[in-house]
């Protein structure tokens, strides 16, 4: 695409100023007539009123055939019609044109002498040669052109009346006005010329400057190309980002406020790019705060426990980081802010530290069940003998109840033990269905005498899954008999096992770390297994202690049952997972990776 | 089987398991004979005539561990039972060479004790013999 150029066409050029008329430039310039054309039709046209004048006019003076004039009358018609076949270029060369016009001087001077009528009017052919020579665009030889003709004329003279001059005021008048002629058409000429020259130069000018426009437009349009391309993969970049950016001018002016600002606030950016840091939401007051508090000190803060209402109505705790934003030569520009939604980071947090105390806990508890287990193991021994020995039937009783609280004491404390223990697990690649069978038949007797029906939903082509089995026959063990428990009244226990890929959804809001990890780290193909029960339900207060160690809602039971089997499972890389309506049911769900890890 | 022939060596630190002990297995008919730490167990085994050794885990002055490559020594197959501090010693590769006849979890199931004893005693004459 090329600027339009104002196309200066010839036409168009201011007429010359001084003279209130126009040289014929378009004839002259005219591609068809051209300068050759117009000197050859003049040459001609002099050719034949010279012939004319010669050959049909009878006058005393005239002189009788001469063989020379005759011989440059041939030759001049030669060149007229020589010129026709003449390659533009020769006019331009320098000596060529005045060489013609010489030429055509000199065949004038020949037909007047031939013609006999010096003293005519014929005297005004040579002012014709004088204007043609004005193509020559020459003054120079135009005037010499002017000066020739009067030397010749003046030579005609001198031969036909014998004088130089001749005091006929009519002839000398001649001369000058010749003179005149050639100073008009010649500076006319030159001026024309000036006028050509200049137009060419503002033609080549204005092609130049077309050809710079457009190849600066070309330039300017692959840069804003390239800047566009940059711009999009800024803002790509910016969209893409998970952390919220929001960058406040030094106006307060809010500049940027990308997705993830949006994602994190809850804040549309249509709606923030009209804002001032101080007429930000209220919602994000600290950050207009830690915005201007920048803006003012030229600082970088860091917020790192910050919470945030967002626009959902939630509180969002952020890390909020802002820093100045400045010029390549260190001039402040405004203020940055990026937010990093660390919820999953405060969780991962929260479990560490729970999971600290209760390690802690823990190794306190293991020492103290290892302690208890000897005066245990006397009064147990005692109590039993006791309760052999006595016959009084009251103290025989009470001597049985000594024993039976011991044995559970003694139960607290293996639970205990368990559960602080570390987790070495031994894995080995298990039939899943066979092991479950094998603990339902061993719980038979409970199952029947509690009017459960069982309900087996094994997957058809289960694979085999990498368990420590003891440990993952505890779990399942702990599992039915919860079951069986919240069914008092009977009901259906439905066990069912499948395969999926990555980890088992959470439906309940409490995570724990390990499961966390698992669900941010590892993607893995997972055996599942079902244990679900139409009990009485689990309530959504208990729903969240209920992995806790020491929570139970049974009248007897250590609470760590549940908390022992989330370990085991953990250790295991897998996750146990709830979901439970009061009064319908509870599933747990159990999933293991196939592969050992 | 005589019972009253066979003597048993008793490792117990705490006393009132120790008592325990000795109450039920006297009653069973053996001789029993009573040490609180781990160099009386040795003092006994030089002095006396022992069929059977049963010992807890930990002694005030040596572990298990320590003393019976000792008793095993002198005594080779001496039946040694070993009150385990959990469930899983017997796989514990250590003692795995010094032929333990067997392990028992405390609190101490005294009936089933009592039979591994009498299985182990009865194939065996007594020492005193």
């Amino acid at each position: 695409m090329s600027i339009a150029t104002a196309d200066l066409h010839p036409r168009e050029i201011a007429p010359v100023p001084f003279f209130r008329f126009r040289f014929p430039h378009h004839l002259v310039s005219h591609p068809a007539l051209g300068r050759k054309g117009i000197l050859s039709v003049f040459r001609a046209l002099i050719f034949l009123i010279i012939l004319v004048l010669v050959f049909f006019n009878k006058n005393e003076n005239q002189v009788v055939w001469n063989l020379k004039i005759d011989l440059f009358f041939g030759f001049y018609l030669l060149s007229i019609i020589g010129m026709f076949f003449l390659n533009p270029k020769w006019l331009d060369k320098k000596y060529f044109l005045p060489g013609i016009f010489m030429v055509d001087t000199v065949f004038i001077t020949l037909g007047i002498y031939r013609s006999g009528m010096i003293d005519s009017d014929l005297f005004l052919v040579f002012f014709t040669t004088v204007f043609i020579s004005a193509i020559s665009q020459d003054v120079k030889s135009v005037f010499s052109v002017a000066l020739v003709s009067c030397i010749l004329y003046g030579f005609l003279e001198y031969k036909s009346t014998g004088e130089f001059f001749n005091t006929d005021t009519n002839f000398l008048v001649r001369f000058p006005f010749l003179f005149v002629a050639a100073a008009l058409s010649g500076f006319m000429a030159m001026d024309t010329k000036k006028h050509k020259d200049a137009h060419a130069r503002l033609m080549n000018m204005n092609q130049f400057l077309a050809e710079r426009a457009d190849a600066s437009t070309q330039k300017l349009i692959v840069m804003n190309q390239k800047l566009k391309s940059l711009l999009e993969y800024h803002h790509c970049v910016l969209s893409s980002l998970k952390t919220g950016v929001i960058v406040a001018q030094k106006d307060g002016h809010i500049r940027t406020f990308n997705a993830g600002a949006r994602q994190i606030t809850g804040c549309v950016e249509a709606e923030m790019a009209e804002r001032t840091v101080d007429t930000l939401p209220e919602e994000l007051a600290p950050i207009a705060a830690a915005l201007k508090r920048t803006l003012e000190t030229e600082k970088s803060f860091v917020q790192d426990h910050l919470d945030i209402k967002t626009t959902r109505s939630e509180m969002l705790p952020i890390t909020l980081e802002t820093s100045a934003l400045r010029a390549g030569n260190g001039e402040l520009l405004g203020a940055i802010a990026t937010l990093k939604d660390v919820t999953l980071l405060r969780q991962m947090e929260t479990q560490l530290v729970r999971s600290e105390r209760f390690s802690a806990l823990g190794e306190m508890a293991a020492g103290v069940a290892h302690e208890i287990k000897n005066p245990l193991n006397a009064i147990m021994g005692f109590s039993k003998r006791l309760s052999s020995k006595l016959q009084e039937p009251n103290l025989k009783k009470y001597a049985e109840i000594i024993a039976e609280e011991v044995v559970r004491m003694d139960a607290i404390v293996n639970d205990v033990l368990e559960y602080s223990r570390p987790d070495r697990v031994s894995k080995v690649p298990t039939d899943i269905h066979a092991m479950v069978d094998e603990t339902i038949q061993f719980l038979n007797e409970k199952l029947e005498k509690g009017n459960i029906r069982i309900i087996k939903n094994y997957s058809s082509d289960m694979p085999l899954v990498a368990m420590d089995l003891p440990k993952i026959r505890q779990v399942v063990l702990n599992l039915v008999l919860n079951a069986v428990q919240a069914m008092p009244e009977g009901g259906t226990l439905t066990l069912s096992t499948g395969v999926v890929d990555g980890l088992v959804v959470q439906d309940h809001k409490q995570v724990e770390a390990d499961q966390l990890f698992q669900q941010l780290f590892l993607q893995q193909k997972m055996g599942i297994l079902t244990v679900q029960d139409t009990g009485c339900g689990i309530s959504k207060e208990n729903m969240s202690k209920l992995f806790h160690p020491f929570f139970t809602t049974k009248i007897t039971g250590t609470g760590l049952g549940l908390s022992i089997c989330h370990k085991i499972i953990a250790s295991h890389g897998g996750t146990l997972d709830v979901q439970s309506e009061p009064g319908k049911g509870s599933r747990f769900s159990v999933s293991l990776p196939l592969e050992d890890t | 089987m005589e019972k009253k022939n066979y003597t048993i060596l008793l490792a117990e630190d705490e006393e009132a398991s120790r008592f325990l002990y000795y109450e039920e297995l006297s009653e069973e008919g053996y001789r029993v004979l009573t040490a609180a730490n781990g160099l009386q167990v040795l003092g006994f085994l030089e002095d006396d005539k022992v069929d059977l050794l049963l010992t807890d885990i930990k002694m005030p002055d040596m572990h298990a561990m320590e003393m019976i490559p000792i008793v095993r020594q002198d005594f080779p197959d001496l039946p040694i039972l070993v009150a385990s501090a959990f469930k899983g010693m017997e796989d514990d590769f250590t003692l795995k060479g010094f032929n333990i006849s067997g392990f028992y979890t405390k609190p101490v199931d005294i009936s089933l004790l009592k039979k591994r004893i009498e299985e182990i005693l009865s194939s065996r004459v007594p020492v005193a013999a």
